[in-house]
């Protein structure tokens, strides 16, 4: 700070002495430090909309109106903005000093942050605000695409869904391949916590607007401080504060709705479509369809002529999403806060789907003495859920019913109300389920962490930080005759659970510089963590509708259940730094962890790291070599650890069992005292480079991760009792590059035009199954394989002469050649693919005039499969379903000799298998390029709004998923990171449209 | 300042005193093995649950029994009625196993021998509140399951007893630890007989002549072992491993067996009893024969399903297991053993009747009979062929009586010629034809099967299942079948 006013003086000086002329205002503006001229620069007369950029010489002529009191505002990226008083001159030259700030931007790495030049290991950080702008429940979904390696992929598309987030790829086969996530320094829970509801994430409780930054640590060395539960990498967010000022408010409003539209060119099949089919079918199976003595396969065309309806259209609706959100943020020295409140409520595609959400957070720390200093980060956040049974082939799922539903099956009755009625799809009208039905689930989830810090002297902090996070959850499932015409009575479910999180971290660091070129950081500490967590259920099978309470059950039915898990982990750790002239980083860590997850003798582990880079842009020979701003090589080893197992998993158990009429006890389960952490050992080569004033930027980075001592069931001679031990035993591997780059086309004060990318291609390998070839049936882990492989039936295609299937039963390994036959049971099965994308990532550009600015963001993923096989089976099933409605691809079917391409033909009643689960007829190449995110923001000049003292408007529209090109056979080609998914709430398809005000 | 550093000093302080305990979590929910066995009451428990396993089909329940009479000329497979050809039991007909395809017998048998073993090893720890004698019953039920699991396993898996001249062939491991680690050699013959009778011999001293497990539920007394049990199969082992002298003292001593009032315990069933079958199918049999079965019922953990002793050899169900014309053919018209082989409704296919269910429904159940009265005047009479003819001659006589039979000559031949008859489809033939070295004849078959097995030929022990060569380097497979 003194040392801008130093310099604005000193320009005050130099332009002082060249004072003359009126309205006309000319000069040059160079850089500070070279001298050069700085072309593009921009020169804007304060308090109006009036400005110029500086042309290739670095010379601007811009008109004032009041030269006495007019003040020039020069602005060019990288370099620090000044403020000029033109006092009457007409000859202004400008020298602009760098912009620090942007060079020594700072991460947040584990326990602290640091300078992006220092950081050794390999990490990738996204800011805040390149979250906050899509309307989505939680922010693991905004993620997708962002940082290179970091392959998101979500199996739902409901509000308040999971994502699975897989960094470097799988590198766990029975353990957790989830990374840890860390808020504020606290590790807390991820995942799903869902009881009553399909899916609920934890993460939903996190407000995107109240981020700072993102930080993913992605190899040993940069997760080694989090080792005992960093081997599928670590997320850390950092949630605002804040700063030294005036009290500022934000208030943010959001509006926006979501539609179901798949991009392949999927759909089904119409009425008339359908009932061609089917006829072609019966006819096929040597049956008249117009014969009433049929019975089941009485299909007139008469069909067509009664009631019809789109039952897809029937379950869905424009869903709707709507935001409020008050901000408020300030300090002094002593006190600093930042709170917000905010209401979401998302209305889903399908009827009966709701999402709301309240949440509050509170930031606030405070100066208690010169040297000590306490704060506290607390987020409140109250969500239910709503919805009605999805994710599975469920009669009442809305997707898989709007599916299946023939178009001439009655839905409605004579008012026109929706009602379940007997013998249409079992019973089962999702419409009428969610009218009728109660299926939600609230939770209150509370996170709080409360520090203090203590500074005896300069460079030495000794801090606290304790943290308590809890769900208190309370689901309701009330499933009424009303809403399904099958069902016997008036059923009531209820969970309440409670999960409990607390966690101490301790930590004493020192940092200081010796001899002006040595600098040095130690940290030590501690960490505590238990968790606990319980549920109650009560379950009545019969309630009074008018009263639909456990009360009104007869009691003697009523059926109670309880569950319990807990879990502690204790651990201590070191880190040291070492920076010798900004050129030479070395880092190390080291972290002793126990876990009651493990057995008695092995529940410590140690895991640690060593990494090191040097930074040549700062060696003599490339310092003053125009263009290199950063060339920075790191490299790092380390081992770091997986927990992500269930509790007791290493206690022996007795079960019970009945003989003779006595219930006795058996064992159950193999003690194991040496069950222990699965490790992960990873080298990672790395560069980080900025050219040109840092207008091109990136990094590079190869790995090789490999875990061992995988936890699966081993094999163990019978003459134990047992089979198997879950133990340690096996190893994989995860090799890959990313590859992340940003560059500024065009920077000059008006305009801005960036684009950006990454991407990541990794190969999963299973090296070992401790003794095991494969493991898994239809879906394995085969040694020498990724992590999923397809087992298969070799389906060949249609027999051009009568319409059949084919099946490969063999190829001869010399000639290649094909041995087809049409009996199902002689396929062979082979490893036909696998659901692992090999390349991941994203690319974005943004364009900015003035306020107006235009954003696209896209995000693929290639190289892999999907296996649809559940939709497939019955509704591409050649005959085999003759009362569901069918995918509208199956109208391309074999109709003559010499059809080919097409699919076999289709015959009521198949019983050919050859629509069959597990053939590769169903796998399907996943490649996808999707449009994730368009957005039009329009700021509007500060000297207009704050005439209206209103610091900061903005307006903005987004289109969410707008595109997705892909030639998956159905809604969309995100199936989970398994490639499977059955009955799943489709990805939806999003506009919103915003306000921001900050005042 | 000296605050700070006072709380911090505490507070880490607190921290370390903790470390211990503090990464501790126990399952509440479902039992602990070292919960279960610090108390009397889980170890009581232990025990009783012990004796499920054994009513597994893969045991009692149908594979060990039903293999051998398949295996021995007693059972054929009426394979000209495709109703009777379910395609079951079709490799122990043929005695044609492979370390693939073999007797599930051995991973069973391990798991009860674990089941036990956990009790043993903590009968005497510490805070285990019984008195010593409620302990040492408890000891003496799980060295006899331990020991009876053993005994069966080393007939199945090895060759007879007398197969070399000091029985020094391979025997089976004779696990006593619970150790999941363990990767253990196969002991001889003569060790694992010697460790069974050391079993069976601690657990006869152990346990207290008047116990009886019991409980509120219990169905069956004869379910559960008593000392009888123990003395009983301590003479089916003796008699199996030559020592006469002991097979005819132990055999003897449950023959004598009195109660308290002076009645014997255990009395020879007579003619009137076969009728229906009825000693064979009762629910829980009070007086009589029977001194340890395998209890079944449809609501046990084990041992339901289809393909269970009845429904293998009831004509109502799979009926692969049916009786040969062999077997048949020995019982003389008036012996009420003849009783309980029957014709199918048909009159075609013969199946026996000792495993006729008992009435349950289209699910039946029996129970497995394990050691019964019969048998100890059949080992008596057998070891006392050349001690006490005399003895052996007055035995042999009396069981004859009771079945309105013709007695047999005490002569070893004839005796095994009995021994067939009385203890058919109960399992024992073939192991009796494997300790005395004779061969394996039959007529009366179908298909293509083996009319005859030489004495010492390799198919007289089962080969152990392949998996367990992947996983113990230190494991022997029988000769004439591959090991990987």
């Amino acid at each position: 700070m003194k040392r801008i006013k130093l310099f604005v003086t000193a320009v005050l000086v130099l332009v002082s002495t060249l004072a003359m002329a009126q309205n006309q205002v000319t000069g040059v503006v160079t850089d500070a430090g070279t001298g050069e001229a700085l072309a593009g620069a921009a020169v804007q007369v304060k308090g109006t909309m009036t400005g110029a950029s500086a042309g290739a010489d670095g010379s601007y002529s811009v008109k004032v109106a009041n030269p006495q009191d007019a003040v020039l505002i020069f602005s060019f990226f990288g370099y620090k903005t000044v403020e000029v008083p033109v006092a009457g001159k007409s000859f202004l030259n400008v020298a602009l000093e760098t912009d620090s700030t942007v060079l020594e931007e700072t991460v947040v790495v584990a326990y602290g942050t640091q300078k992006k030049e220092a950081v050794t290991g390999s990490v990738s950080s996204v800011k805040g605000e390149t979250l906050a702008s899509a309307p989505v429940t939680s922010v693991d979904k905004a993620l997708s695409g962002k940082l290179a390696g970091v392959a998101v992929s979500g199996v739902s598309g409901q509000p308040g869904a999971v994502s699975q987030i897989r960094i470097r790829g799988n590198g766990s086969i029975n353990a957790s391949n989830a990374p840890l996530w860390v808020i504020d320094g606290i590790p807390v829970l991820s995942g799903d916590v869902s009881t009553a509801a399909n899916q609920n994430s934890t993460l939903t409780a996190l407000n995107p607007n109240d981020i700072e930054s993102i930080t993913v640590l992605k190899d040993a060395a940069a997760a080694a401080a989090y080792g005992s539960r960093a081997a599928n990498g670590v997320i850390l967010v950092t949630t605002k504060s804040g700063k030294e000022g005036k009290a500022s408010f934000t208030l943010r409003a959001k509006f926006g709705m979501n539609w179901l539209q798949p991009d392949s060119g999927f759909r089904m099949m119409t009425a008339s479509e359908l009932l061609r089919w089917q006829r072609a079918a019966i006819r096929n199976a040597g049956t008249d369809p117009d014969d009433p003595a049929a019975g089941g396969y009485y299909r007139p065309l008469s069909l067509l002529n009664g009631q019809l309806y789109n039952p897809l259209r029937e379950f869905t609706r424009i869903g709707t999403t709507q935001e409020y959100e008050i901000g408020a943020s300030g300090g002094n020295a002593r006190a600093k806060y930042f709170s917000s409140f905010s209401y979401q409520k998302t209305q889903g595609v399908f009827y009966g789907v709701d999402f709301q959400r309240l949440q509050g957070r509170i930031n606030a720390s405070y100066k208690l003495l010169k040297n000590l200093e306490t704060g506290i980060r607390f987020n409140l956040a109250y969500t239910k859920q709503a919805d009605v049974s999805m994710q599975n082939l469920y009669y009442v799922n809305p997707v898989w019913a709007g599916e299946t539903l023939m178009p001439w099956e009655q839905l409605k009755d004579e008012e026109g109300n929706h009602v379940s009625i007997e013998g249409v799809n079992s019973g089962e009208n999702p419409r009428a389920a969610a009218e009728n039905d109660d299926k939600w689930e609230k939770i209150f989830h509370l996170n709080g962490t409360v520090n203090l810090k203590w500074t005896p002297v300069k460079g030495l902090d000794i801090e606290t930080r304790n943290s308590m996070e809890s769900f208190f959850q309370n689901s309701r499932h009330y499933y009424s005759r009303k809403g399904h015409a099958n069902s016997t009575a008036n059923q009531l479910d209820n969970v309440d659970r409670q999960i409990h999180q607390l966690t101490t971290s301790n930590t004493i660091s020192y940092s200081n510089i010796f001899a002006g070129a040595h600098s040095f950081r130690a940290l030590i500490g501690q960490e505590a963590m238990r968790y606990k967590s319980f549920y109650h259920e009560t379950y009545s099978p019969e309630v009074d509708p008018n009263m639909p309470y456990h009360t009104t059950a007869d009691q003697t039915t009523t059926e109670i259940g309880y569950g319990e898990s807990a879990e502690t982990m204790l651990s201590f750790f070191a880190i040291a730094d070492y920076n010798y002239d900004n050129r030479y980083f070395f880092q190390a860590n080291f972290r002793e962890d126990g876990s009651s997850l493990f057995g008695a003798d092995k529940k410590w582990g140690s895991f640690w790291s060593v990494s090191a880079s040097w930074n040549a842009a700062n060696e003599k020979f490339l310092k003053n070599v125009k263009g290199v701003d950063l060339l920075k090589l790191r490299l790092s080893y380390g081992v770091n650890g997986n927990n992500g197992i269930a509790a007791y998993r290493a206690y022996g158990l007795y079960g019970t069992a009945s003989y003779n009429g006595i219930t006795g006890y058996l064992p159950s389960q193999l003690e194991n005292r040496v069950l222990s952490w699965e490790r992960n050992k990873t080298v990672n080569v790395g560069i980080d480079f900025g050219f040109f004033q840092n207008r091109l930027t990136g990094s590079i980075d190869f790995y090789n991760r490999k875990t061992v001592d995988l936890l699966l069931t081993k094999q163990i001679p019978l003459t134990t009792g047992f089979s198997s031990i879950f133990s340690n035993v096996g190893s994989m591997r995860n090799r890959g590059v990313e590859v992340q780059l940003e560059y500024n086309i065009i920077q000059n004060a008006n305009m801005l035009w960036s684009i950006g990318g990454n991407f990541a291609y990794n190969r999963t390998k299973i090296l070992d199954l401790g003794g095991d070839e494969f493991l898994g049936t239809d879906v394995r882990q085969v040694v020498g394989r990724s992590m999923y492989s397809y087992y298969l039936y070799d389906y060949y295609g249609v027999n051009p002469t009568n319409g059949e299937a084919l099946w490969v039963a063999s190829i001869d390994e010399k000639t290649g050649e094909k041995t087809l036959t049409n009996d199902y049971a002689k396929a062979r099965r082979y490893y036909a693919g696998s659901p692992e994308p090999k390349w991941v990532g994203g690319f974005n550009t943004q364009f900015a005039w003035k306020g107006l600015s235009l954003s696209a963001f896209f995000e693929f993923k290639a190289g892999h499969q999907v296996l649809i096989w559940n939709e497939h089976h019955y509704l591409e099933s050649d005959g085999f379903s003759m009362d569901m409605n069918q995918f509208a691809s199956a109208l391309n079917y074999w109709k003559q000799p010499g059809d080919t391409g097409v699919l076999p033909k289709p015959v009521a009643g198949n019983t050919s298998n050859s629509n069959d689960w597990t053939i590769d007829r169903w796998l399907e190449k996943a490649d996808y390029l999707r449009i994730k995110d368009v957005t039009l923001s329009y700021t509007f000049p500060q000297a207009l709004t704050q005439k209206i003292k209103i610091q900061n408007l903005r307006l903005y529209v987004s289109g969410l998923n707008l595109y997705c090109f892909n030639d998956v056979n159905f809604w969309d080609p995100e199936q989970g990171v398994t490639g499977m998914s059955a009955g799943a709430y489709p990805m939806t398809k999003a506009f919103v449209g915003g306000i921001e005000i900050t005042f | 300042m000296k605050k700070y550093i006072f709380f911090t000093i505490l507070a880490v302080a607190a921290v370390f005193s903790s470390c211990k305990d503090f990464l501790v979590e126990e399952p509440n929910l479902a039992q602990s093995t070292e919960l279960t066995l610090s108390t009397f009451e889980g170890l009581d428990k232990a025990t009783a649950g012990a004796y499920a396993p054994m009513a597994s089909t893969n045991w009692y329940g149908a594979h060990f029994i039903l293999d051998s009479e398949m295996q021995c000329g007693n059972g054929k497979r009426w394979t000209e009625f495709s109703k009777y050809n379910s395609g079951r039991y079709t490799d122990q007909y043929a005695v044609h196993y492979t370390p693939n395809s073999t007797s599930p017998l051995w991973g069973q048998a391990y798991f009860v021998i674990l089941s036990a073993n956990s009790v043993l090893e903590h009968l005497n720890d510490a805070g285990i509140e019984a008195t010593d004698a409620e302990k040492n019953n408890l000891k003496a039920e799980c060295l006899f399951l331990r020991a009876l699991a053993h005994f069966d396993l080393v007939r199945v898996y090895a060759q007879g007893y007398g197969y070399t001249a000091d029985a020094s062939h391979l025997g089976v491991p004779y696990v006593t630890k619970v150790d999941s680690e363990a990767k253990p050699a196969r002991e001889t013959v003569a060790t694992v007989y010697k460790n069974i009778i050391d079993d069976l011999l601690e657990a006869e001293k152990a346990m207290s002549p008047d116990y009886q497990r019991g409980g509120s539920g219990m169905k069956d007394a004869k379910g559960y072992a008593n000392i009888y049990a123990i003395q009983a199969l301590l003479a089916r082992v003796y008699l199996y491993s030559k020592d006469y002298q002991n097979a005819a003292l132990y055999a003897g001593k449950v023959i004598d067996a009195k109660d308290e009032s002076g009645k014997p315990v255990y009395s020879l069933w007579q003619a009137a009893d076969f009728k229906d079958a009825k000693n064979y199918t009762a629910d829980a049999p009070t007086g009589g024969e029977i001194i340890f079965e395998i209890y079944n019922n449809t609501s046990s953990s084990y041992g339901t399903g289809l393909e269970n002793c009845w429904g293998m050899t009831s004509y109502k169900q799979y009926g692969d297991c049916g009786v040969s014309k062999d077997l048949y053919d020995l019982y003389e018209d008036g012996d009420a053993r003849k009783q309980l082989i029957t014709p199918d409704p048909d009159g075609n296919a013969l199946f026996t009747l000792k495993y006729a269910g008992k009435g349950l429904g289209s699910v039946d159940a029996n129970n497995v009979i394990v050691l019964r009265l019969a048998e100890m005047y059949l080992i008596r009479a057998e070891a006392n062929v050349t001690l006490n003819p005399n003895q052996a001659v007055e035995d042999l006589k009396t069981l004859a009586t009771s079945r309105g039979a013709t007695p047999a000559t005490a002569s070893v031949d004839y005796i095994l010629v009995e021994r067939r008859k009385e203890l058919a489809w109960e399992g024992h033939y073939w192991f009796d034809l494997a300790r005395l070295g004779k061969p394996m004849t039959r007529t009366d078959i179908s298909g293509n099967v083996p009319t005859s097995i030489d004495a010492g030929n390799y198919r007289w022990a089962l080969p152990i299942p392949d998996r367990e060569f992947t996983v113990n380097p230190n494991l022997k497979q029988n000769e004439g079948y591959n090991e990987n």
